[in-house]
């Protein structure tokens, strides 16, 4: 009697345990829509947001393409469209799977800190979830664009025959139907090569919690081509949350040699215009240093480049008959001319500043930037900035000078 | 209770042939297969004996060369003061002939395949050993296949079994004791040992719980293991058994006991360490490289088996967000249009493949193949695409089953842990696989054979400890016998020069 009291006191902590943990949501997959997108846009008919929504349609995927579908829902807030989402879907959605979110520029303007709150506060989306901008009208319709993708697919492999899925061959993953996967993917390629930066949630928090640096996100736009039908272009600039602004995609690709890139290729010339050696970095590093005198701010950029000799688009031969030497000064000469033009344009058309500068002051001397710190958006656009470059060339890529046999 | 065999000390009747002979038929009443001869000695004397023995169980040719033949030519001396001693020292040639009264001997030699010679005018009879009953011939054990290796296996017979055993142990500090089980079978027993290596509190603990058997019948040592082991309700084996006179002698070296019944080629062996569940004789044949990596494997397969399915279960329906996407997707995809809950489908799946091999083991070797058509096809292929089941169970159950295949020793206890998990992380997820885990891991700590923790002693400290746990060291680095098992620890002097 006492050892089945004994067991029963076991049992009934256990049971209770059981309830304390919060784990008790056993949920079929198939009984989940998985959400791989979403594109915040301004609401219609009285309400504040408007979010499209990329699921996997998993029950279509009998082949071996996956494909997908696109959710439209409105709320007042994100949280509410999430959640009116689920009227028109039949199951949950489920976001831990997201892969990226797209704000469109009207979103944008208003200010992120407001939008993003949701997906900072709820345990479901992720903080590696890639973020954007849309450059087209609204960011809702670049997931729309893969649906037409599919269905073109579908078409193309029907009068090919009939083999398969059609599109999806020459790319890789089974996943290609899906808009927002293809984004996510191009972005791990882009990244790398130095074309565009990629900018996940927690990135996104660190810098507008952060001091003295203002938010870039990278650009989404219509490529009006059938494989690829969105391209990562361009570079959107924030003052604080808000959006202000645009950066072209050479622009963009001078404003990030600030950040760490690698196998990128950076085209330098004798003449702006006539840019045809081409140099593979292999490593980059900038500093910047803060200089005060006399209540003028002036920065101290080191740009420090290692790089090999990748080509020459030349009939001559440049670099055998004028050495290292010659090459690396005009990387230099041009490395200048990008970086305070790139520099000088920011300064002069968005006063943002996206280069960290007042981080670096902050991080130097954190009690003349508390003084800084409300002016330093009008202060910055009259910095004087010092450019130091330093391109080294480890290596030319040829044993033996080019044209000799 | 009623006691049908025991004959306390009672003895034969009388000393009259004839009487004793009824007496003793008397006793067997209902045994159509016992046999007497009765033999007239041609000499002057004309002394009357009669054999006495059960038909099949003795070996005809030696009876009728050495024991009828001279019991019916010797020329018996004149002046024959003991009869019986005559015939016990000269007369008969059986390798052994026990003079004695006691009914219950006799009894016990009959059945034995002994024969029983009853000679007139004596109380005394002698018990000639004439065993001959057929047995199996030394085999390579079934279960207990090795590349390498000493294919001999035990068989049914004690003494051959202890032979066996003998020849690999060719010393004096061999002590072999033999016991009686059953008082139906009247089972004998040998419990073996090497008396200098052997911790005496384990001997001792062994020989009492030994004592308190008190059973009709012991068919196979699986039944002495049982009524003996330590934590019975635990699942777990606290007693190691094996078919493979090698690996007793290996085992024995370590300081171990081992019990050999008649009847049964398996021996067990006490103390059992869990680790020795994962050993095989074949590991000290082997390079200790690929003996390592063989053993790495089966512990790793072990753990693999009882967890699985669980960590499936938890995965996919508790936290799907720790799948990558593409497995997510995928798993979702193969779950579209399958009726039943992913715990539904898994636990149906295990059962079935839990089905296929027990009729596989049960079923004869020529139907095998219509086992693994049926099997593969009907319930891989057309299970999954009738939708009956997803295909990621398919490949979870039969990761499982193969896993759980590598380690026959401890079967039961890997399907009743396995089934344990799942349950409980179909309840709470990972979180209840973590539960089953610390369940699991403190009944192993908890559990003791003869006083010995089976997890091996905690304070495991040195790598000397290590040497043959996880891995199997190279000889030259087992200096010192297994933690705990006994006290004479040193295994081999180092030696510059065996090196």
């Amino acid at each position: 009697m006492k050892r089945a009291v004994r067991w029963a006191a076991v049992v009934l902590a256990a049971a209770s345990l059981a309830t304390l943990t919060g784990c008790q949501n056993y949920q079929e997959v198939e009984n989940q829509d998985i959400v791989v997108g979403m594109a915040i846009d301004k609401g219609q008919q009285g309400y504040r947001y408007h979010m499209t929504f990329e699921i996997v349609d998993a029950a279509a995927g009998q082949s071996d393409q996956i494909k997908s579908k696109v959710l439209e829902a409105d709320g007042n807030t994100i949280s509410d469209a999430a959640d009116n989402a689920t009227k028109y879907a039949d199951k949950n959605l489920f976001y831990s799977d997201c892969k990226i979110v797209i704000f469109s520029k009207d979103i944008a303007k208003e200010g992120l800190t407001q939008v993003l709150d949701w997906f900072n506060r709820d345990s479901k989306p992720r903080f590696t979830m890639h973020m954007y901008v849309s450059s087209e009208k609204t960011a809702g319709e670049l997931l729309k664009l893969g649906q037409g993708s599919q269905q073109g697919g579908q078409q193309g492999g029907a009068q090919g025959g009939g083999q398969g899925g059609g599109q999806g061959d020459g790319q890789k993953g089974s996943q290609s139907g899906i808009i927002s996967m293809q984004i996510a993917d191009a972005m791990e390629s882009v990244s790398t090569g130095g074309k565009s930066k990629q900018l996940l949630l927690y990135d996104v928090n660190n810098i507008l919690l952060g001091e003295g640096q203002d938010l870039t996100l990278p650009c989404l736009q219509n490529s009006n081509q059938q494989i690829q039908p969105v391209e990562i272009k361009g570079t959107a600039v924030f003052n604080g949350d808000k959006y202000a602004g645009y950066l072209d995609d050479d622009a963009t690709q001078n404003f990030l040699l600030f950040n760490k890139i690698k196998d990128s290729i950076y085209l330098v010339g004798e003449n702006p215009s006539q840019r045809n050696i081409a140099l593979e970095i292999l490593r980059n590093e900038v500093t910047v240093n803060p200089e005060m005198k006399d209540g003028k701010i002036s920065m101290k950029v080191k740009v420090k480049i290692e790089c090999s000799f990748d080509e020459e688009n030349t009939p001559q031969n440049f670099l055998l008959e004028n050495g290292f030497k010659a090459v690396e000064e005009i990387a230099n000469k041009t490395l200048k001319e990008d970086i305070g033009e790139i520099i000088k344009r920011v300064q002069r058309d968005f006063g943002c500043d996206i280069f960290g500068f007042g981080r670096r002051i902050y991080q130097e001397n954190p009690k003349e930037w508390k003084k800084l710190k409300s002016t330093w958006h009008q202060k910055f656009r009259t910095v004087a900035v010092e450019i130091e470059p330093d391109v080294t060339i480890a290596n030319a890529g040829f044993a033996k000078p080019k044209g000799t046999k | 209770m009623e006691n049908h065999d025991a004959f306390g000390s009672a003895k034969l009747p009388s000393e009259q042939l004839e009487s004793n002979l009824k007496y003793v038929f008397n006793l067997f009443q209902g045994d159509d297969t016992l046999r007497k001869r009765e033999i007239t000695n041609t000499g002057k004397q004309g002394y009357k004996f009669c054999l006495i023995y059960a038909d099949g169980m003795v070996d005809s040719k030696l009876m009728s060369d050495n024991i009828v033949r001279p019991l019916m030519r010797y020329q018996f001396p004149e002046d024959c003061s003991d009869l019986v001693d005559m015939v016990q020292t000269s007369v008969v040639c059986a390798n052994s002939a026990e003079r004695t009264q006691e009914v219950e001997k006799i009894v016990q030699a009959i059945v034995y395949g002994d024969t029983v010679l009853l000679i007139d005018g004596s109380a005394d009879v002698l018990i000639l050993d004439t065993k001959g009953w057929a047995k199996r011939s030394v085999e390579e054990p079934e279960s207990e296949r090795v590349l390498r290796g000493p294919r001999e296996g035990f068989n049914e017979s004690l003494l051959v079994n202890i032979s066996m055993i003998r020849r690999r142990l060719r010393t004096p500090d061999l002590k072999l004791n033999m016991l009686t089980f059953g008082r139906r079978t009247r089972t004998k027993a040998c419990l073996c040992y090497l008396d200098s290596l052997v911790d005496k509190h384990v001997l001792e603990d062994l020989k009492k719980r030994l004592s308190k058997i008190d059973i009709d019948g012991t068919l196979d040592t699986q039944y002495i293991s049982e009524l003996i082991r330590d934590k019975p309700y635990a699942g777990i084996d606290t007693i190691g058994s094996t078919e493979r006179p090698d690996v007793v002698a290996a085992k024995m070296l370590e300081g171990r006991i081992a019990l050999i019944l008649d009847g049964s080629p398996q021996v067990m062996t006490v103390p059992f360490l869990l680790i020795e569940a994962f050993q095989s004789d074949e590991d000290y044949y082997l390079s200790y490289l690929f003996s390592s990596i063989g053993r790495i494997l089966r512990i790793f397969a072990f753990y693999v088996s009882i967890s699985l399915p669980s960590v499936y279960i938890a995965a996919v329906t508790y936290h799907p967000e720790i799948l990558p996407a593409p497995l997510l997707i995928s798993i979702a995809q193969a779950r579209q249009g399958v009726p039943f809950p992913t715990i539904l489908e898994l636990v149906m799946m295990l059962i079935v493949f839990e089905l296929l091999r027990e009729s596989g083991g049960r079923m004869p070797g020529n139907m095998g193949q219509t086992l693994s058509i049926v099997g593969a096809l009907v319930i891989g292929q057309a299970a999954v695409e009738a939708k009956i089941v997803s295909a990621p169970i398919i490949i979870i159950v039969a990761t499982t089953g193969i896993t759980g295949l590598m380690n026959q020793k401890i079967k039961g206890f890997d399907i009743a842990s396995r089934f344990l998990m799942l349950a409980m992380s179909s309840v709470l997820g990972l979180y209840g696989f973590l539960f089953a885990n610390i369940a699991l891991l403190s009944l192993l700590y908890q559990t003791d054979s003869f006083g010995v923790p089976i997890m091996g002693r905690m304070r495991m400290t040195k790598l000397q400890d290590y040497k043959d746990t996880y891995i199997r060291a190279p000889w030259w680095l087992m200096l010192k016998r297994p933690k705990g098992l006994t006290k004479n620890v040193t295994r081999q002097k180092r030696s510059d020069a065996a090196k």
